[in-house]
């Protein structure tokens, strides 16, 4: 197995980067997830680790080995495309026989590897019908075999679950897992779902318009994202832009005033004052209760409100609170019932407040990446 | 308001296929029929029946030598316009590049420049550079300018569902850039080809206006020299020829029935 190292890699397109400066390590054996939006240039990484496009600047480097001169066909990866591109005039067997067939491996042996990599993915016997007469989930074993059988030193997967029903894909979801721990073949795995690469990865790597915006193990990048673009797109509902005041004392919370709001929030965190940070909480991490007295909240990290809507989730309802304290209504997920118009008060406990770092977008445009 | 609709439709496929036979089989009957005269001038109906004609036709030294010449620059110009229509579907396809609109226009423009004005204009080109008596050259490069619009749009067509990924696939497999095509894009694109082909050869074989033009004399088409013959000569030669290349045609597209399907001839 081959780690991959992407350093520096940009790529333009036209008058944009869409790729600019990335740098990542997918150690050998690891399942490595590109995590952003659609345009954040996840694809466009992968298609230049596979060779599909020409890098402009940087290096990927397979096992050590630069493979920039390299055309697809010399890299020995295995590609799993989103719309899976199995060859439609071709038998299941021919499609995962083909890579074999291409590197003159003998009759006998391809029809024993095919057989293998076919049970590996879990396919039933269907080898000698074709790609439309299987079921999506199906054709993805497929392409997955036809990627496994040569044996490549990295597997890429762009975004092979989205074409799925939310029940197959969540059984993909754990096949894929299984597969790639069977075979330790390191894997990158391009998906805008923050739940596939939370569930799928050894590391995250977290793509904002053409750049890298973090990059760590799913549990760390879920504690503590290192930016508010981070937090925003691993579903951390509540973001308000905040100034950090002066600590109470040394590890003492600090302080941390929310702009355009007249909330001060104490926060479990060590920060310089005057620093401008972003303040995030999840909704489920925030106490609701229906506020007795009518005199506003004096104690710290307290806020009041009032709320403003709510959705029934099924394990839970989350509300939308609107709070005179803050600039935008707080979304805050609770067990408990409330009508809509309930005078609520909220508590937001220091050690769930992180403070996270804000983010001017990158600039995709220019001659330099 | 469904049934009016359609009883409209109805009347309106009954109207086409009247319109059908009155202007394209009658004429084909009509051809057949006189073809057959025992008459030394044509007319119809005949006032008798024999082959005559057709003896005459196949004794005709006329008949075999543009015959083979109209033979030679259909499958030539047609090999041509399928390696060209290929080429440049190819382009089109895969590649955005400055001037992508003007080099599509420029390859689809024979089809709505009229064919005199190709004709002419190939001429007077040909006159040019000097090569007017190279008859059979200027044939194969006229036809083959006329007919790879053809080719080019049916291709073209074609490898809309051959999607990018596919040869992707198959370069990560381990097949080269070239390998690539030819195992996975051209078995895809085949129908095109073959549709593609079949409407260029059909067309090229039945050209009158730009064959009239660019015909030298020792380089005629058949249907050139069939329009000169029925212009000057009242004989029913021509209408014997005639009916021998509607049977042609019809033996062909029943071979292409039989073979590949006249669905490719539907866009898909």
């Amino acid at each position: 197995m081959s780690d991959v190292e992407v350093s520096g890699v940009s790529k333009r397109y036209d008058e944009l980067w869409a790729v600019k400066r990335v740098s990542f390590t997918a150690p050998a054996g690891s399942f490595t997830s590109l995590l952003g939006p659609s345009g954040c240039g996840k694809t466009t990484t992968l298609r230049l680790i596979a060779g599909f496009a020409a890098l402009d600047e940087g290096e990927v480097r397979i096992g050590g080995r630069p493979v920039d001169d390299l055309p697809p066909w010399r890299r020995n990866l295995g590609v799993v495309f989103q719309n899976y591109a199995l060859f439609p005039f071709m038998t299941v067997f021919d499609n995962v026989a083909f890579g074999l067939r291409r590197r003159k491996v003998p009759r006998g042996e391809t029809a024993e590897r095919v057989a293998e990599v076919i049970d590996l993915v879990g396919l039933p016997d269907l080898a000698q019908r074709y790609p439309r007469q299987l079921s999506g989930g199906q054709q993805q074993r497929v392409a997955l075999a036809r990627a496994l059988v040569i044996r490549p030193e990295v597997l890429l997967l762009d975004e092979p679950l989205s074409n799925l029903d939310a029940k197959l894909r969540a059984e993909m979801r754990f096949e894929l897992k299984r597969i790639q721990r069977e075979t330790g073949v390191t894997s990158i795995f391009v998906t805008h779902d923050q739940e596939e690469a939370l569930t799928l990865s050894d590391q995250i790597v977290v793509m904002n318009l053409g750049t890298v915006a973090g990059a760590a193990a799913p549990k760390a990048i879920w504690e503590q994202p290192e930016s508010a673009y981070v937090a925003d797109f691993l579903g951390i509902e509540n973001l308000f832009p905040g100034t950090v005041g002066a600590a109470a004392g040394p590890d003492e919370p600090v302080a941390v005033s929310v702009d355009d709001g007249a909330a001060v929030l104490r926060a479990a965190a060590d920060r310089a004052p005057g620093s401008a940070v972003v303040l995030g909480i999840r909704s489920g991490d925030i106490a609701m209760r229906r506020s007795e007295g009518a005199g506003a909240a004096e104690e710290p990290n307290f806020l009041d409100g009032a709320v403003r809507e709510f959705t029934y989730v099924g394990s839970a309802v989350v509300y939308q609170v609107d709070c005179p304290d803050l600039p935008a209504p707080l979304i805050v997920t609770a067990q408990q019932d409330f009508a809509i118009g309930d005078r609520v008060r909220l508590r937001l406990p220091p050690e769930s407040i992180k403070l996270l770092r804000p983010e001017a977008p990158p600039d995709r445009s220019g001659d330099r990446p | 308001m469904g049934s009016l609709f359609l009883r409209s439709g109805r009347g309106l496929v009954t109207a086409m296929a009247v319109f059908w036979l009155v202007f394209l089989v009658a004429p084909i009957v009509v051809t057949l029929a006189s073809s057959f005269t025992s008459s030394t001038y044509l007319t119809f109906p005949p006032p008798g029946w024999s082959v005559r004609w057709y003896l005459s036709a196949f004794e005709s030294e006329w008949v075999w030598s543009t015959f083979w010449n109209s033979v030679v620059i259909a499958v030539v110009s047609t090999a041509i316009a399928v390696a060209l229509g290929i080429a440049a579907a190819r382009v089109l396809a895969r590649h955005r590049f400055y001037g992508r609109g003007a080099f599509e226009y420029a390859v689809l423009s024979p089809l709505i420049i009229p064919g005199v004005v190709v004709g002419f204009a190939l001429l007077n080109v040909s006159v040019l550079i000097e090569t007017q008596d190279a008859g059979l050259l200027n044939l194969i490069i006229g036809h083959t300018m006329v007919t790879t619009p053809f080719t080019l749009r049916s291709v073209w067509s074609s490898m809309a569902g051959s999607d990018i990924s596919l040869e992707e696939a198959a370069q990560s497999l381990g097949a080269t850039r070239w390998s690539a095509f030819w195992l996975i894009v051209f078995p895809l694109i085949v129908p095109g080809i073959v549709a593609g082909a079949i409407i260029a050869f059909t067309f090229s074989f039945n050209d009158v206006t730009i064959s009239a033009f660019l015909s030298a004399r020792e380089a005629r088409t058949l249907p050139v020299e069939l329009m000169s013959h029925i212009e000057y000569l009242p004989d029913p030669t021509p209408a014997a020829v005639s009916s021998l290349m509607i049977v042609i045609t019809l033996a062909f597209f029943l071979l292409v029935e039989r073979t590949v399907g006249l669905g490719v001839f539907a866009d898909r």
